[in-house]
């Protein structure tokens, strides 16, 4: 004999498991995003360091 | 504040004053709105490649004055907005507006206009002169000839932002690369000038062998 109301809950689990996992796959999918661009950010600041730098070297 | 129509044909308002009559007294659209007239002008049937004709109404709020020159005087754009606007304002190509009509408070002037959607013909207009640059172009430069051979389509290859975020720190790449390599130098000069200044010991050694 199956018992429907453990069915559901599995299935209800599952479902919610599921839909956990995607949200996560966004989530992380967005922060490597936003993690690359503070990484161009980064960049630019140092650009901009290294110019005041030469400028102050008088180069 | 009246609002101003804005656009290519209240710009010939704002191109130069446009001088305004009236029995034997002579000013112009810049210097009654200096003065306090408040102006608007009514635009009639016109060519649009060229000019049009309009009338002015202006009033004098603080006077309690409201004049109409009823007599159209012909805009003619090419006139005002070419770049000879200088030498058509010394032939006084435009203008003038000529007074015909003049009221007090008291009194009100019915005129027969045309409704257009939610607006009448009349507009209020700012007669501050404003300048436009005004640029030389040949007409081959203006692209105005269509092509018979279609275009052919421009292709961009589909990059979702990861990718160009990837490429954009390519780019960036050989910089700091360059960067980090000065930046090591600098570092390295910095250490060597913050160096505690070692006291140079200078020793001699002397044998006393010979003074046994």
């Amino acid at each position: 004999m199956i018992d429907i109301k453990k069915v559901k809950e599995e299935a209800q689990r599952e479902v919610y498991e599921e839909k956990m996992k995607e949200a996560k796959a966004k989530v992380k999918k967005k922060m490597q995003e936003l993690e690359s661009a503070k990484v161009i950010v980064k960049n630019l600041e140092r650009e901009l360091e290294d110019i005041y730098a030469t400028i102050s070297e008088g180069v | 504040m009246p609002q101003f129509p804005r656009g290519y044909d209240s710009l010939f308002f704002q191109s130069r004053p446009i001088e305004v009559y009236f029995k034997g007294f002579r000013s112009d659209t810049r210097t009654l709105q200096a003065a306090g007239w408040q102006l608007s002008i009514e635009q009639q049937e016109n060519t649009p490649y060229r000019g049009y004709k309009c009338r002015l109404a202006m009033q004098h709020v603080e006077s309690g004055i409201l004049m109409y020159a009823h007599e159209p005087i012909d805009i003619d754009l090419e006139v005002v907005m070419c770049s000879y606007v200088v030498e058509a304002a010394k032939r006084q190509l435009t203008g003038p507006f000529t007074v015909q009509h003049v009221v007090t408070n008291h009194h009100d002037i019915h005129l027969h206009v045309v409704r257009s959607g939610s607006r009448f013909n009349f507009q209020a207009v700012d007669a501050e002169p404003l300048m436009m640059p005004v640029d030389n172009v040949s007409l081959r430069d203006l692209c105005v000839f269509r092509t018979i051979t279609p275009d052919s389509e421009i292709l961009v290859p589909p990059q979702s932002v990861p990718e160009l975020l990837a490429h954009i720190q390519s780019l960036q790449d050989p910089k700091q690369k360059e960067i980090r390599e000065r930046n090591k130098k600098r570092d390295a000069r910095e250490r060597l000038n913050d160096a505690p200044k070692i006291a140079r010991v200078e020793a001699q050694i002397i044998t006393l062998a010979g003074y046994r």
